[in-house]
């Protein structure tokens, strides 16, 4: 409370105009600490944004303030102090960040290169450089983006939808997650600093994989990213969001919110590699993501597919879901959660049955080593008129030495007798066998586990785009150094 | 430097149960050595610790392999230096292909002797070649590791291995046990086919059929954790006949 | 709806507790008891292990304690069609004149009221399992009202040949609680098979709130069977524990076919090494009912076992739940723990829940779970009326085969035979329907 108080004095010196909050000063960069009204008028202002956008902010904003933090994931951390945080921070300019590769932490540097990055690469990831720096990304995203308009396809950060496109963001926002979904899709209404917008006509097949990598305008966005993918009837899209690379980020609380509409006989394709910093081995530092991913098969014969490969973070709490309105619609999700040292992960899906025939496939496989904990929940449930509804779910573990936990909390609930739900799930670990076996073959204990890992999660590696799945591959790997000796 | 498999008065234990009681073997390179033996004798247990599998206790002795002493190395370190353990049950990696299995031992190998990794075009011919050689269909490259592979087929896919990582001593546990007539034939002719003055072997079989294809240099017969008879290759044919009876006063 | 005030059912509870059988220590446990279900509440669906579960008429009816009753001879088929030494407890308090007089050799049965009198501090610290309330409110309620009960002892070594029954009667025409209690020990070496039955008036309106310890020492073995078979308008709650020993063997099962809404939790300590159990059960529910099966087993100590399988059969407006939780902890390793649920829903308004859960923390460890949800398999009856069979007889014969494959693993013949006899009971009432 008192934090709020000294925020709204703050805010009062900073802008000589307390009725209007930060508005007058456009030209600041970040936010002072702390989250109120003014916080967010300051933050529509400066992404200039139309007025019932402002509002939509404010009500989640309001929605908030009534809301408890989740207490119910196996995830523990100490307590965030929202009001001690910056909700906006504008692109860093050069001066702030490490001036060359030298000045990055070394570890960073040593993981890129068992990763095979390239070195301009390298740099915009370890913050070198800007993206828009790149010559060569820059122009080969304006020639994806001409090819992608002659298509009719939008592409672009979520900012400049809201001009570019406001009558579907006005549509879309919101109708998968609404603002009161939960405490962290909430906080991320009120504050969200942009994200990706995908919008595919209708019949129109995207003809490359999109992927964040190659959006240039809009970087540090990661804290509170707003993800809205649109595919109208018959369209289809592939998306790759993050990077295989752990990424330099200072921010602490990642919340981000992604949204996907999938009309009739559309297909959308989500897959996300996640590596942001895990903290380090003592469980210092590290990122909290608390993320809200959640796709609406509303059109009949519409399919939306979730694969991820989360390895990064401090503590992970994540449910990518499909609701599946339309008959005949499908739902996939597809997981590989890798736990080392002190992280934490508590992850899974939830799929909603409510069409007819509606179909889901989980798989998920949890990698626990070290001292951290990996749950997998989820839920399955099956509403009364999905007739003919069916699901198939299956959950390993592998916990790879006597101190970390594996855990697995499926909620099935079914109000549906044409219907067939089937869970399994298993726990186990690598055997002395196998590890022998591979020792024997000349692997080191390190090849061993990434090896059989890797062969533990191959139903779900094989889900990512090509270029991907090597690259995740090796992360996985790297993930579990030092979990075995 | 002395070159082969030296074996030296090696006492190995588990869990304080005294498994080798002072076994003393020498293989030169190029000869071929069967163990035989009554179960529960200790052969693979000898195996294993020649090739490093955790678990076992070596209580006295040696074990050097080209000079080196290898009981202080890593498995994959021994593998390395180019010992082979074909095993007596063959183990499953589910979602590991039998080739990037294989490609990822290669490479490992390649690497920790310093040379480059194999081409991978020139790794498949050379895998598709050998499989050829073992009757191994190629969509059985592509299973996973063992994972549903039937009894014959996991021994000729150990049988596999060996032709492309090529070792200089292949310890064969039991390769024979489980294969039909045609199989041990095929078997026996992929280890001939292999046999080179600088490569050596030691057969473990409890049957002299094998040893009609492989002939051995020398037999010998590891009764409750020593050998207690080494020979020719009549040897072999003498116990088809007489069995372990005799030895079996020496288990005291 | 985040607390339903426990005050209904602790109505003047410091002043009528004071008259109830026993001295300071046992006074100081319902005290606890009572503040514990004080401060939970009565249970409700925010709090994750009752998230499936309302006990609806608790919430609206007021409840008061059911009374001691005096009832001539124990109504027929109240207990289970077996032969057996039966132990008779109506409201909750022990009937000794409707319990089978003379008891084998090394087996004694006495009330929990006389233990609680003389002071028996082994028969306290059995109780509640080491007082924890936090996780059982209903347990909490029910010791806040700690009066009277069963307590069954076996002596080390003794191989019990009778099938021993205890009957949980409900009796009486208002809506009240009682709270049948049962502690069973055995000796080191013993063993026992024990059948649990709840019964009541088929239609009157009634709660049972029931606490069943089992205190087994080393290498003793116990088959555990229950039988809920209450009235149509009960409701029922029960928690079973048991810690199995080094080398001891549990073989539960629990048939849950009655009640409006029936709770039946059964808690497994695996404490000692080479311990094994085998938890498995079946339901069946249908109208308007709840029927929910909780199960928590904990896998404290390494090389322990643990399988279970549960039917459920659902019809009408039912809803089923499965909870089910394997726990394994640090350093015990070499575990192997199964689960499986198994639900048939033969109606588009019923409902079922299930919640299987794993929780490790060692990691050799060979657990696994599975859960299907679905109709009777078309083929199969395709299949049969190909062959001539009727619908209604094809399906019946499915539904049997269905709940009879884990009827099967009861391995006293006996109970086996009255347990698929009950079942079948509840499966004909289902068939005449159709
Ligand atoms: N992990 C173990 N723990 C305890 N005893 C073991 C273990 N492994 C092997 N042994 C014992 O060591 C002895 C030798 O076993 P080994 O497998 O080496 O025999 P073998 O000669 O290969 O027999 P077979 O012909 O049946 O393959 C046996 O008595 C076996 O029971
Ligand atoms: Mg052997």
């Amino acid at each position: 409370m008192v934090s709020t108080i000294e925020t709204v004095e703050t805010v009062h010196e900073f802008t000589g105009a307390y009725k209007y909050g930060f508005v007058t000063d456009i030209e600041m960069d970040v936010a002072p600490k702390g989250l109120t009204e003014d916080t967010i008028r300051y933050i529509s202002a400066k992404k200039d944004e139309p007025e019932w956008l402002l509002e939509w902010r404010l009500k989640a904003l309001t929605l908030w303030r009534k809301m408890e933090e989740p207490t119910w994931a196996k995830v523990d951390y100490p307590k965030i102090d929202y009001q001690d945080l910056h909700y906006y921070a504008a692109p860093k300019n050069r001066s702030d960040g490490p001036k060359s590769l030298d000045e990055v932490d070394p570890e960073l540097l040593a993981t890129y290169e068992k990763l095979g990055i390239p070195l301009k690469e390298q740099e915009i990831l370890a913050g070198v450089v800007a993206v828009d720096a790149v010559f060569d990304s820059v122009s080969v995203a304006t020639t994806y983006k001409a090819k992608l308009e002659e298509k009719g396809i939008i592409f672009c950060s979520f900012s400049e939808a809201v001009h570019r496109a406001p009558e579907l963001v006005k549509k879309y926002l919101g109708s998968v997650v609404p603002q009161g979904d939960n405490y962290f899709a909430c906080l991320n209404s009120a504050v969200f600093s942009d994200g990706s917008f995908v919008y595919i006509p209708k019949g129109v097949r995207c003809p490359m994989e999109l992927s964040t990598y190659f959006r240039i305008n809009a970087q540090n966005t990661g804290q509170f990213e707003r993800t809205l993918i649109i595919a109208e009837e018959g369209a289809y899209v592939s998306y790759l969001e993050g990077c295989t690379a752990p990424q330099r980020d200072e921010n602490q609380l990642h919340a981000a919110v992604v949204e996907l509409i999938a009309l009739d006989d559309a297909e959308i394709k989500y897959s996300t590699v996640q590596n942001w910093y895990p903290g380090d081995a003592e469980g210092k530092g590290g990122i909290y993501n608390f993320v809200t991913k959640r796709g609406a098969c509303r059109g009949k014969r519409s399919k939306i597919s979730w694969t991820q490969v989360e390895t990064g973070s401090a503590v992970t709490w994540k449910y990518p879901s499909c609701i599946l309105q339309g008959d005949d619609s499908v739902g996939e999700f597809y997981s590989v959660a890798i736990t080392n040292n002190a992280q934490q992960a508590d992850t899974g899906t939830k799929m909603i049955h409510i069409g007819k025939n509606t179909r889901s496939t989980i798989v998920s496989k949890g990698i626990a080593a070290g001292r951290s904990d990996n749950t997998y929940r989820g839920l399955v449930r099956v509403l009364a008129n999905a007739e003919g509804a069916r699901n198939y779910s299956q959950c390993d573990s592998l916990l790879i030495g006597d101190k970390c936990g594996a855990h697995t909390v499926p909620y099935i609930e079914s109000h549906m007798p044409i219907s067939t739900i089937e869970h399994e799930a298993t726990t186990a670990r690598i055997s002395d066998d196998q590890l022998f076996l591979c020792r024997q073959r000349g692997l080191s204990p390190e090849e061993a586990v990434a090896l059989i890992v890797n062969g533990f999660c191959k139903e779900v590696l094989q889900n990512l785009p090509m270029e991907f799945a090597v690259e995740a591959q090796k992360l996985v790997g790297i993930s579990l150094e030092g979990s075995v000796g | 430097m002395s070159k082969g498999l030296i074996v030296t008065d090696l006492h190995v234990s588990i869990e304080d149960k005294e498994i080798l009681k002072g076994v003393t073997l020498a293989v030169e390179p190029g000869k071929v050595h069967a163990i035989m033996g009554p179960n529960g004798g200790g052969k693979s247990t000898l195996a294993h610790v020649i090739s490093g599998r955790p678990g076992y206790t070596v209580t006295g002795g040696s074990v050097s392999f080209d000079g080196h002493d290898v009981l202080e190395m890593e498995p994959e370190e021994r593998a390395a230096l180019g010992l082979f353990l074909a095993f007596q049950y063959p183990v499953e990696i589910p979602g590991v292909t039998n080739t990037t299995f294989l490609k990822t031992a290669v490479n490992a190998q390649r690497k920790a002797r310093g040379e480059a990794e194999m081409d991978p075009m020139a790794f498949l011919r050379l895998l598709r070649e050998k499989a050829k050689l073992l009757y191994l269909p190629d969509d059985m490259l592509k299973r996973p590791l063992n994972v549903g592979f039937s009894g014959g087929e996991k021994k000729r896919n150990e049988m596999l291995q060996m032709a492309v990582l090529a070792p200089k001593l292949a310890i064969l546990d039991e390769t024979d046990s489980g294969l039909d007539i045609d199989a041990l034939r095929i078997v026996a002719e992929g280890v001939n086919a292999q046999r080179a003055p600088d490569r050596s072997f030691l057969v473990i079989t409890h049957y002299q059929r094998l040893l009609d294809y492989i002939v051995p240099d020398v037999v010998h017969v590891l009764a409750d954790g020593r050998i207690v008879e080494t020979g020719g290759p009549d040897l072999a044919k003498q116990l088809e006949k007489t069995g372990y009876a005799e030895y079996a006063g020496t288990a005291a | 709806m985040n607390h339903i005030s426990a005050a209904p059912f602790l109505e003047d509870h410091a002043h009528l507790a004071a008259a109830l059988p026993g001295g300071g220590p046992v006074a100081a446990l319902r005290a606890a008891a009572a503040a514990a279900f004080r401060d939970q509440g009565l249970p409700h669906g925010k709090v994750e292990a009752w998230r499936y579960t309302r006990l609806k008429d608790l919430e609206s009816t007021s409840f008061g304690r059911a009374a001691p009753a005096v009832v001539a001879a124990a109504p027929r088929g109240a207990g289970l069609a077996v032969e057996a030494v039966r132990i008779v407890l109506v409201n909750g308090r022990y009937a000794e004149h409707l319990s089978t007089p003379g008891l084998p050799a090394g087996v004694t049965v006495k009330s929990l009221c006389a233990c609680l009198e003389a002071g028996d501090a082994e028969v306290l610290a059995a109780l509640d399992g080491g007082a924890d309330f936090a996780q059982a409110p209903m347990a909490a309620l029910a010791s806040a009202w700690l009066e009277d009960g069963a307590v069954l002892s076996v002596d080390a070594a003794v191989a019990v040949a009778p099938i021993v029954e205890v009957v949980a009667l409900a009796v009486g025409d208002t809506p009240a609680m009682s709270f049948p209690r049962l502690l069973v020990r055995l000796g080191a070496g013993a063993s026992l098979t024990l059948v649990e039955t709840f019964t009541g008036p088929a239609e009157g309106v009634y709660a049972v709130n029931a606490v069943s310890e089992m205190v087994l020492g080393a290498g003793a073995a116990l088959k555990h069977y229950v039988l809920q078979a209450e009235g149509k308008a009960a409701t029922h709650v029960s928690l079973g524990r048991c810690a199995v020993p080094e080398n001891g063997r549990y073989e539960g099962f629990v048939l849950q076919l009655g009640g409006k809404t029936a709770r039946h939790e059964m808690r497994l300590k695996m404490v000692g090494a080479g311990g094994e159990a085998q938890l498995n059960g079946a339901y069946g529910v249908r109208g308007e009912a709840v029927c929910d099966t909780t199960t928590v087993v904990d896998h404290i100590a390494p090389e322990t076992t643990t399988d279970q399988v549960f039917k459920g059969i659902l019809d009408g407006r039912s809803k089923g739940v499965y909870q089910g939780r394997v726990q394994v902890w640090r350093d015990a390793q070499r575990i192997v723990g199964n689960q499986l649920h198994k639900a048939l829903l033969l109606s588009r308004a019923a409902e079922v829940d299930c919640k299987p859960e794993l929780e490790i923390y060692a990691d050799d460890v060979k657990c696994s779970h599975g859960a299907t949800v679905g109709e009777l398999d078309g083929d199969q009856l395709f299949y049969l009326q190909a062959r001539g069979i009727d619908a209604v007889t094809a399906r019946a014969l499915l539904m049997r085969a269905f709940i009879g494959e884990v009827l099967d693993t009861i391995s006293d013949e006996a109970v086996r035979a009255a347990f698929a006899a009950r079942a079948d009971a509840w499966l004909d009432a289902e068939g005449a329907k159709r």
